[in-house]
């Protein structure tokens, strides 16, 4: 059984946590269609959103030299990086610089690919996740299981039980506002050690330098406005050409992640405070590969709103770790196969190709289509989850053979009727372990119609 | 659905007779290909393509009472070299509820079926086919052909679902490589059809009906699952 | 001696993007969407009450200080960057750890948006001050009606380009948080609550 299925059978065994995490999340889509139904023009929004980062892509050289030209005469440093060595080694070489021993970081799915709080912990900087939900998993030792939501996987007492321990918050409290202020208190203190402070970009604006960052916490200001040094780590893709373009993404963004008509804050950061330090670090790690890519190269839109994993029913009953990959869901499943074959190349399996998550994206992405695309790539690859490929090929041509067709369909019911899926003895198969197989009937449609056509002669 | 539910072929076949038209069963087809696509070996189905072809370039239509092979022959044969026939074949390849509402554009049948029925919207067809509009599309129009046509028979009524078109879960190879999952997901689909007071579940995609039926088989759930071909077709002229 | 010729990231990927973009797609024009509602300042009342936010309307400027001292009747730091205000701190220094301890920031909206609640703010507006709406404990904001747009198409038309204000920031609300079991927690991280107070 592939990794993925045997994570989701162990998520599976407690029915009643899959039912809560599955409801938790669907509550999530719901409010993303009410938020939706609010907007008439959502479907020309989100073909203007597809529009716009298609073009960026077909001209991402060319704007990501204007960004930079732009941020530097803001006053800002650029940094590029190839992977994410080269993203982790600049992000503490201005540390070094600084002196810096204390970082807050507000989240950033693109420093999670990197690996970055364990590279900088392995050189004795500490590293504070300042989201609330990241320092939950932080304090946990996990990595996030939703890009948007990362401890949705989480129960209030298993967080009261956490917060005891860690931050001696009264035991057995569960009350997620009293959870909250002590996290409030927790994280206030940091702010205001820390020396440096990094976050991710929503949007980097081509036309300005701009880095765009989205939140409802206010966690990401707080850090960035009280440090001298700030940091904002961003994939090439985040570029968009014009400040005017963000009308049509942050219009799409919050409704589709939580259902919220906006984020609470959209910081737009374009130069350094006084005496402070701007840095922006542009990273490719694997970008530029799936630009290259014509059937996979539009997976490069997303906005990271987690539309897609809020309303995939595998997902929702499977949870985020189940994926094992930074980014998990549809989107995750049409990302990480062009970084790793033999290791992701099972996700685009975990699916039924019901093409919930390609109505739900808000720029578009054609995620099911890319999805069964994957298949073919795996399969040619001779990878397990695509299938014994001279097996297949028998197959095929068997199903193209009526003879051969007819016969293996003939067996196949006859056997059932001896054989009906009731038995338990058939259980051990995999469809049969937990379904019974159809009944089999005395005959089948073409040997009846081969009768009715008899008759009429 | 040749060899295991041939009554919902058999009710396609009736009622296209009823409705007037000329229908003939080419015997030596085989099969779309789909299964083996979506398991990921398109270049193995070429064969199927081919033949599917082959058997049925020389009808005015083609009429499936199944979504999922529609869109797979519709949208998936695009890899084959696009010749007349082809290109014939892949436009008039309906599924039966666009055949009869768009084509043979009824707006009646006598057909009778006195039970509450929960239908299932079979994921190819809904959002492959747009046999009806997802619910994800919340400012497009509410619209379901194969609501239209059950709205047609008399005594019939349609349970309001809590989840109207979240997957059964079967997803062709999916059932057996993720069978955790896939389970969960069918048991979820009953209870909420159970749980609304649905004596029958219906759709337009005899595997989706399949995977239902094996779930509620084991689990002894009074509660049946009927193609909609069948429920369609219960008069004689 | 190693040499070690190494071509520079940017070249790098700026190489392989040339290498791998697709054909050029155009860029589509965006129009400006507007709201259907005609009160636009009715929307963005209740878009603010929905998430959170109180809204207090009045007829004069002269009403502010009122409005405020009614809603925080207790004598704790407050630090405005509007004129006229007294009772209140204004900005002294940029030190930005000085003004932890705010119990109310007091500060002025350039543009409100009516279909999401938003209001942009500079950090003119702020004093130089950036982390000043983060860091207080409660933030009260005053617009003029007049300023209300109905989407954010027509705010960033008005917005244009940055001149000289080198941070800027919608804020819809007060901080809140749902990521202890989805359930929703008003004052995370930032402001506790939002105080609108509508000018005409």
């Amino acid at each position: 059984m592939m990794p993925h299925a045997q994570k989701a059978a162990i998520f599976n065994k407690d029915e009643a946590r899959t039912d809560w995490h599955d409801a938790s999340l669907w509550m999530v889509r719901k409010k993303r269609d009410f938020a939706v139904s609010e907007i008439p023009e959502w479907e020309f929004l989100r073909e203007f959103a597809s529009d716009i980062k298609m073009h960026t892509l077909s001209k991402l050289d060319d704007y990501l030299e204007s960004f930079e030209k732009a941020a530097i005469q803001n006053g800002a440093i650029v940094h590029w990086a190839a992977d994410a060595k080269e993203h982790n080694d600049i992000v503490l070489s201005i540390l070094n610089k600084h002196q810096a021993k204390k970082m807050v970081k507000s989240k950033s799915m693109l420093t999670e690919e990197c690996h970055l709080n364990e590279f900088l912990e392995h050189h004795n900087i500490e590293v504070i996740d300042s989201d609330l939900g990241e320092r939950i998993i932080q304090m946990l030792n996990e990595p996030p299981s939703h890009i948007v939501l990362p401890a949705i996987h989480l129960k209030k007492e298993e967080i009261g039980e956490l917060f005891h321990r860690e931050l001696h918050t009264e035991k057995g409290a569960t009350d997620p506002q009293y959870l909250t202020e002590a996290a409030r208190h927790h994280l206030r203190e940091k702010f205001h050690t820390a020396q440096v402070a990094l976050t991710g970009v929503n949007f980097g604006i081509a036309e300005t330098g701009e880095i765009v960052v989205c939140t409802n916490e206010g966690n990401a200001d707080m850090g960035v406005h009280l440090t001298p040094v700030q940091i904002h780590s961003m994939g090439i893709e985040k570029l968009i050409p014009r400040r005017s373009d963000l009308a049509v993404f942050t219009r799409l963004l919050a409704r589709s992640a939580t259902g919220q008509p906006v984020t609470v804050f959209t910081s737009h950061h374009r130069n350094p405070k006084p005496a402070g330090e701007m840095h922006i670090i542009l990273v490719d790690n694997g970008r530029t590969e799936q630009l290259g890519k014509p059937d996979f190269r539009s997976s490069l839109k997303c906005i990271r709103c987690g539309a897609c994993m809020n309303t995939c029913p595998i997902y929702r009953r499977s949870g985020g770790h189940s994926y094992e990959t930074t980014i998990p869901g549809p989107i995750g499943s049409i990302l990480t196969p062009g970084i790793d074959l033999k290791k992701h190349g099972q996700l685009p399996f975990a699916s039924t190709l019901c093409g919930s998550c390609t109505d739900v994206c808000p720029v578009k992405i054609d995620i099911h289509t890319q999805l069964y695309k994957w298949r073919q790539i795996v399969s040619e690859a001779g990878l397990p989850e695509g299938g014994n490929k001279t097996m297949m090929s028998i197959m095929g041509s068997g199903l193209a053979s009526p003879s051969f067709f007819h016969r293996l369909g003939n067996i196949g019911r006859k056997l059932l009727r001896l054989f009906p899926g009731k038995e338990r003895f058939l259980s051990f198969t995999v469809w049969t372990k937990d379904r019974d197989l159809p009944k089999a009937p005395v005959e089948s449609f073409r040997e009846w119609y081969a009768k009715q056509t008899k008759d009429a002669q | 659905m040749d060899q295991f539910y041939p009554q919902a072929a058999i009710a396609t076949y009736k009622l296209l007779l009823k409705l007037g038209c000329d229908v003939a069963y080419p015997e030596g087809q085989t099969c779309c290909g789909q299964p083996l696509a979506n398991a990921g070996n398109e270049a193995a189905s070429k064969g199927s393509y081919l033949h599917f072809v082959t058997m049925f370039e020389k009808y005015d239509y083609i009429v499936a009472p199944s979504g999922s092979c529609v869109y797979h022959v519709r949208h998936h044969f695009d890899t084959l070299e696009q010749t007349e026939a082809v290109k014939k074949v892949r436009a008039k390849t309906l599924d039966l509820t666009e055949f009869l509402l768009d084509v043979l554009q009824i707006s009646s049948l006598p057909a009778k079926y006195p039970h509450k029925v929960g239908l299932h919207q079979s994921c190819h067809g809904l959002r492959g086919l747009h046999l009806g509009t997802s619910s994800e599309l919340v400012n497009k129009p509410v619209a379901s052909k194969l609501h239209e046509l059950l709205s047609m028979v008399e005594g019939l009524t349609l349970v309001e679902l809590d989840r109207k078109d979240e997957c059964c879960g079967f997803g062709g190879t999916f059932s057996v490589k993720e069978p955790d999952i896939s389970v969960k997901m069918g048991k979820d689909r009953i209870r909420d059809h159970f749980s609304k007071g649905a004596e029958v579940i219906t759709a337009g995609d005899m595997s989706c009906l399949m995977h239902l039926e094996g779930i509620i088989s084991r689990q002894n759930i009074p509660i049946k699952v009927i193609h909609i071909a069948e429920i369609l077709n219960t008069y004689e002229i | 001696m190693q040499n070690k010729l190494r071509m520079p990231s940017k070249e790098t990927i700026l190489a392989k993007i040339k290498t791998n973009r697709p054909n050029l797609w155009p860029l589509p024009d965006v129009p400006i969407f507007e709201t259907s509602v005609t009160d636009k300042k009715k929307l963005f009342i209740q878009i603010l009450e929905r998430g959170g936010s109180k809204v207090h309307c009045i007829d004069d400027s002269s009403q502010i200080h009122q409005v405020i001292t009614t809603h925080f009747p207790e004598n704790n730091r407050m630090v405005s960057t509007l004129p006229l205000l007294e009772g209140m701190e204004g900005i002294t220094t940029l030190h930005p750890d000085f003004y932890e301890g705010t119990e109310v920031a007091i500060i002025e909206g350039l543009i409100g948006v009516a279909e999401n609640g938003a209001l942009w703010v500079t950090e003119n507006e702020l004093g130089k001050v950036r982390v000043l709406p983060f860091i207080a404990q409660h933030l009260v904001m005053v617009i003029s009606a007049k300023n209300i747009v109905g989407t954010m198409h027509e705010a960033y038309k008005i917005l244009g380009l940055p001149t000289t204000e080198g941070f800027g920031v919608f804020i819809a609300g007060p901080s809140k948080t749902a990521d202890i079991e989805q359930s929703l927690v008003i004052g995370a991280q930032g402001a506790r609550s939002l105080l609108v107070i509508v000018t005409p």
